[in-house]
């Protein structure tokens, strides 16, 4: 079993790439 | 023998590069004349350069003294900050090249309109970028002995020579494109790492075999926030740290930074994902009585992993990543330090002096320094010891407040920013030697800096309306 807390993190930081990437890619202003 | 075949191969890359990627000019040198276009290469020599030896290293071993909470936070934050400096890479390009500016200390000074503020913080990168270099020769001369069989002195004068010739020859062009070429080689060392780790534990079974004190969030060894405010002081370095921040602005235009911004959070995100995790993952891995002598010397557990898990030639190859991440991080740093010197520095009290003869002395100072830097690691001077573990949190302190408020706020003046670095600068240095508290000084270097940089310039702003200079899009 993957500890709780290496589950979270590794959900954490799915979610932190893709905010980044849809932000980075809806930047149509440059 | 295959040792030595490789760390030929890997010079004569080195080398061959760097004379292809030449340059003539100041601008190419310092910056590469803002072209380069691949935001790839942009991207992961941002993650070599920022990723030394001791991440590779210390970060894979620490996790065996502090446990889960180091595991979690260091990536957490690894990840965080990563991100968080690529959103705001497009506005300090922009900024950059609105300014053009060359150097970070540069870029504040004419941000706030103060060159005094811009000598402050080159006096301060120098001496703090200086002590740095010279614990990362350390580790890498130690590397060298591990992959040639040759003494410590030996393994210095290689590296020495090594990084010497590449920063002569190409400058920023040069530390990029073999940073990218040293990144992809950290990558596939920590993935090797970590995938063998899992192997030997039975995959997922590995879980089963780690005790739950290892894998408590309330720490191992070493209490929890001890490991929180040092994943915390070392990864702010992603945001402010200026030997980051020039690959920034060699982008050849805002899309490229953008770009870049893929391939930056990624490839922090899986190293940092590998490297963080080994230190716990070898609990399931070894006995205790195998892992029992790393908990007093956690820096020699990647090589005893490599050569212990991997088949013979793979754990060269992880030596090798351990080298380039050292490499790839001193070559950045010298080139900012020695801009700092001549760029900020010298032509604040020389201004006529040519570009030309910036270039020249900027060439001849970082052969100087990477000398002196190695002749200080040979035989090192016991005072810089404790400053090592903060020099580039005190860096990373003074930029981050004025970098970040100079992108979104109006309202900070010249003498704002220089209270800024002054209260950064003295209060974590202060801090760190006298606190003894485990609250990290880079906290404290934040807060300082923060109310300095706020007080003063409301102090000191026109009256009546706010201070010059504008906010960037």
């Amino acid at each position: 079993m993957v500890p709780t807390p290496y589950l979270a993190l590794i959900v954490s930081v799915i979610a932190m790439l893709a905010i980044t990437f849809l932000i980075t890619l809806r930047r149509f202003d440059d | 023998m295959i040792n030595q075949v490789l760390l030929v191969a890997y010079v004569l890359a080195i080398i061959v590069l760097s004379l292809r990627l030449r340059q003539g000019t100041l601008s190419g040198f310092v910056i590469s004349d803002r072209n380069i276009m691949y935001p790839a290469v942009i991207g992961i020599a941002f993650t070599a350069a920022y990723f030394s030896a001791a991440s590779f290293l210390g970060g894979g071993g620490y996790g065996l003294v502090c446990g889960f909470p180091w595991t979690i936070w260091a990536v957490f934050l690894h990840v965080f900050f990563a991100c968080m400096a690529w959103l705001i890479a497009p506005r300090i390009w922009s900024m950059a090249k609105e300014y053009d500016a060359r150097t970070v200390p540069q870029l504040l000074e004419r941000r706030y309109k103060s060159p005094g503020g811009k000598v402050v913080l080159a006096v301060i990168m120098l001496i703090m970028y200086a002590i740095y270099l010279v614990a990362i020769y350390k580790g890498c001369a130690e590397l060298f002995q591990g992959l040639l069989g040759v003494t410590y002195v030996q393994g210095l004068i290689i590296a020495v020579s090594i990084v010497a010739v590449y920063y002569v020859i190409g400058g920023l062009p040069a530390i990029l494109w073999i940073s990218f070429i040293q990144g992809i080689l950290m990558l596939v060392g920590a993935v090797l790492l970590y995938g063998s780790l899992l192997q030997r534990g039975g995959g997922m079974q590995i879980w089963e075999h780690i005790p739950a004190a290892v894998t408590s969030m309330s720490g191992y060894m070493m209490p929890w926030e001890k490991s929180l405010g040092m994943a915390f002081s070392i990864s702010l370095g992603l945001v402010a740290l200026p030997d980051l921040l020039i690959m920034i602005f060699s982008a050849r235009d805002r899309r490229v930074v953008r770009f870049a911004g893929i391939y930056g959070p990624i490839s922090i995100a899986v190293y940092a994902f590998c490297i963080f995790s080994i230190g716990v993952l070898a609990y399931g891995a070894f006995t205790a009585e195998e892992l029992a002598p790393f908990e007093k010397s956690p820096d020699s557990f990647i090589p005893f992993v490599a050569t212990t898990l991997l088949p013979p030639g793979f754990d060269a190859l992880i030596l090798l990543a351990a080298i380039s991440a050292a490499m790839s991080t001193i070559s950045a740093i010298v080139l900012v330090t020695t801009t700092s010197l001549t760029s900020d520095i010298l032509r604040f009290f020389r201004p006529a002096i040519s570009d030309d003869r910036v270039l020249l002395l900027t060439r001849g100072l970082g052969v100087v320094l990477i000398g002196v830097s190695a002749l200080l690691a040979n035989d090192m001077p016991q005072g810089i010891v404790p400053l090592v573990s903060v020099s580039m949190g005190v860096i990373a302190c003074c930029v981050f407040v004025p970098l970040i408020f100079g992108l979104y706020w109006n309202g900070g003046t010249g003498q704002g920013f220089v209270a800024s670095l002054l209260a950064s600068f003295i209060s974590v240095v202060l801090w760190h030697f006298y606190s003894g508290s485990v609250i990290h000084p880079v906290f404290i270097g934040l807060i300082c800096g923060t109310v300095a940089y706020v007080g003063v310039s409301l102090f000191t702003a026109a009256p009546g309306k706010e201070a010059k200079g504008t906010g960037h899009k």
